[in-house]
């Protein structure tokens, strides 16, 4: 179904080529992950397979890819396209539609396909998938499972032989990644092939025929799940763990010093917010989240994770209620310049023309600026970006960077908004050592994650989300 | 969250028995129909008439900040021609009197898409621009444009915070104080978010296979209720009968 042989692709005004010397195969309804540490060509392979190489990003490519018995290079990618479908990391950008109904309808009506054909395919694909209930829903207002449920479904929709999926657990809480591997077990037995490439593994164990390891650019190994065993190759490539245990934290209440016994650390009193129009989120909520501890924000969607972070950073005022800093009330303002908070699209943190210029404007009201700004770039590993456009970084190394921001304001309160998503092991790693010096150092240390991972590495308690009756006075 | 805050106004039912088309009508048929209308007495019963039509559809802080905006607008270009004035008299005297007509005509202009605005669905928007027939290479490009409304709306946002987050504050004051950094802060994140968006739509294009030649399907439409008879009727003489007025007298 999918045949690379000997392929290696440089991209436009690159000297080092992104894939080198590629061979491999998939046969038809076999199921393939691929992984590998960051800027290892994962995506420039999905790209290879999908066609955008050579059609859509030009460069030089030799070797042969051939993808349903066609030549890639002599087939576009819109005849292509019937034949693959490909589901994106954040799947709302790829949705034409704000309602899921004529989101699904949109590729079989770019298609010309007639009115009844398009009825009766949308409505199989939504039975299948489970989401009739919600066809008549603005898309925008689901929950990322939901999302990625809809992506799926419009991509099966055009009945494509390979599905291509990038990521597709980043953005997803462990029951939605597992019932997303329910519905891409459910499409194996109908005959698809799978190609899926993420940095998280333990989801795909049961899932997966093949694995391919990249490595800068080269195939370095490829064999069966068990390959993943292999610890040494996991930490010389940078690869997460094959098995991962859901964590079993002490809740935030026992974990801290006693309830209101002690000044130290953050105490929310009496907590009430809600959205314009919407019910209420937290009401009459109290808590006490210790310093010094990395506490780890769980619960899924829309329970208001984001919202009490923005809350803690005095982002968004509070309705009624109190949060005082070891035993001082503060106020919004106030709550601001003791706290930084890491939100989780990159894109929008990005501010200035050098990473330089970047690090020094987050720190420009610490005393001990210049000083902060060269241990962070030292400690994030970005001395030789020192010079470059923040927006020209890899996701990874963005990532790093708006971490790194957040630091050099020597903090109270770090709060860092699903940090792992789309990480590989190795910076994984890098950023739950930095949580775990930062709690040290007595900084209260919230990190809002689905990631069982990073849980298991760097958290010492957890705060469930919806506050439940327990952390209610 | 806010992404989802910002799309309950696509969730809002439409407050106006008229049908998205309609309402598209009546603003494209004011907006031309005020560039030929010269005459103050017709301009101000067009204003008049768009006035009660916008009331008509609630919302009336929105609509009186429109009115502000449209107010300090002008008194921004009066000043501007005073100062012009001092150094180039020639240009001759403009008084409030050779504003009057422009105001109205942007009233007007206010008043019809306010209505259009604040009593349409996004994806009604989106459907009526699919029932119209336009070409692919239109329609697709003009349905994104509708589409990433809430998303801009919602990037704005997230940007601003980010600028709070870093210590600025994103307000007037700010903005007026250090517009070079605020281009630097908010226009070029948004810019970048913009394109990155782009992109990423012209990808997801690609792998559904859409191009040029694309040829949609045609989905049943349903035809124009009695209000909008009426309310096309009206608006077609209103703007017609001033222009066919004002030539003939």
């Amino acid at each position: 179904m999918i045949e690379f042989d000997h392929v290696t692709y440089t991209y436009p005004f690159q000297e080092k080529p992104a894939l080198a010397d590629i061979s491999f195969s998939v046969s038809k309804a076999e199921t393939v992950v691929c992984t590998g540490g960051s800027g290892s060509g994962k995506s420039t392979l999905i790209r290879l397979i999908n066609g955008l190489i050579p059609h859509f990003h030009k460069g030089s490519l030799s070797g042969r890819v051939r993808v349903a018995g066609k030549e890639t290079v002599h087939t576009p990618v819109k005849k292509l396209s019937s034949h693959v479908g490909t589901m994106f990391q954040n799947p709302e950008s790829q949705f034409f539609a704000l309602r899921v109904r004529d989101e699904l309808k949109f590729a079989l009506e770019c298609q010309g396909q007639s009115v009844e054909k398009i009825e009766k395919i949308t409505h199989q694909e939504a039975e299948r998938f489970g989401i009739s209930h919600l066809m008549d829903n603005m898309i925008f207002d689901l929950s990322q499972g939901e999302k990625q449920k809809i992506a799926l479904a419009g991509i099966m929709c055009i009945a494509p032989d390979i599905v291509i999926l990038d990521e597709p657990s980043a953005n997803l809480d462990p029951q939605a990644t597992r019932k997303l591997a329910g519905h891409l077990m459910d499409l194996k037995r109908r005959g698809v092939t799978l190609f899926i490439v993420d940095h998280r593994l333990y989801w795909l164990k049961d899932l997966v025929d093949k694995v391919l390891v990249l490595d800068q650019g080269r195939l370095a190994c490829q064999g069966t799940f068990g390959l993943l065993q292999n610890s040494h190759l996991r930490k010389t490539l940078g690869l997460r763990q094959p098995v991962v245990f859901s964590p079993n934290l002490p809740d935030v209440m026992g974990a801290g010093s006693g309830q209101g016994l002690t000044d130290n650390g953050v105490h929310v009193n009496n907590l009430t917010f809600g959205y314009k129009k919407k019910p209420l989120l937290f009401q009459e909520a109290s808590f006490e989240l210790p310093p010094g501890q990395v506490i780890a924000v769980t619960g899924g969607n829309g329970t208001g994770k984001t919202t009490l972070a923005r809350l803690l950073t005095g982002l968004l005022p509070l309705k009624t209620g109190i949060i005082r800093i070891n035993g001082t009330p503060r106020s919004p303002k106030d709550l601001l310049t003791r706290s930084s908070i890491v939100l989780q699209n990159t894109d929008h943190q990005l501010h200035m023309k050098t990473v330089d210029r970047e690090l020094a404007v987050a720190a420009r009201n610490n005393p001990d600026r210049d000083d902060t700004v060269v241990d962070v770039t030292r400690l994030f590993g970005l001395e030789p970006f020192r010079l470059r456009h923040p927006q020209s970084l890899s996701g990874g190394q963005k990532q790093r960077l708006v971490i790194a921001a957040a630091l050099v304001k020597s903090p109270d309160i770090l709060i860092l908004d699903e940090p792992t998503s789309g990480l590989d092991g190795t910076n994984m790693n890098m950023i739950a050592r930095v949580m775990t010096d930062m709690a040290q150092k007595g900084c209260m240390v919230l990190v809002i994650t689905h990631d069982l991972e990073l849980m298991n590495l760097a958290c010492d308690c957890a705060l469930s989300m919806p506050l439940s009756h327990k952390e209610k006075n | 969250m806010q992404v989802s805050s910002v799309n309950n106004c696509a969730n809002r039912p439409p407050k106006s028995v008229l049908d998205v088309r309609t309402r598209m009508l009546v603003c494209l048929v004011c907006s031309t129909g005020i560039i030929f209308i010269q005459s103050a007495a017709a301009l101000g019963v067009l204003a008049l008439v768009s006035l009660v039509y916008a009331l008509a559809h609630g919302r009336i802080r929105v609509l009186v900040v429109a009115w502000c905006g449209v107010g300090v607008m002008f008194a921004m270009a009066m000043g501007c021609i005073r100062i012009m004035l001092i150094f180039w008299p020639q240009i001759g005297e403009a008084g409030p009197a050779a504003f009057f007509n422009p105001f109205l005509r942007v009233l007007v202009l206010v008043n019809t898409i306010f209505a259009l605005a604040v009593s349409s669905r996004i994806q009604d928007i989106m459907n009526s621009l699919k029932i119209l027939g336009l070409p692919f290479v239109i329609y697709l490009p003009a349905s994104v444009m509708i589409r990433f409304i809430p998303e801009f709306i919602n990037d704005v946002k997230l940007i601003r915070e980010s600028m709070r987050i870093k210590g600025f504050n994103p307000g007037i004051l700010f903005v007026t104080l250090h517009p070079f950094l605020v281009v630097r802060l908010l226009v070029v994140p948004l810019t970048i978010r913009a394109l990155r968006s782009a992109d990423n739509l012209a990808v997801a294009a690609e792998l559904k296979g859409m191009d040029a030649n694309t040829r949609m399907t045609k989905t049943p439409t349903p035809g124009p209720g009695a209000w909008d008879i009426i309310a096309t009727a009206c608006v077609l003489v209103l703007t017609f009968g001033s222009i066919a007025a004002e030539k003939l007298l």
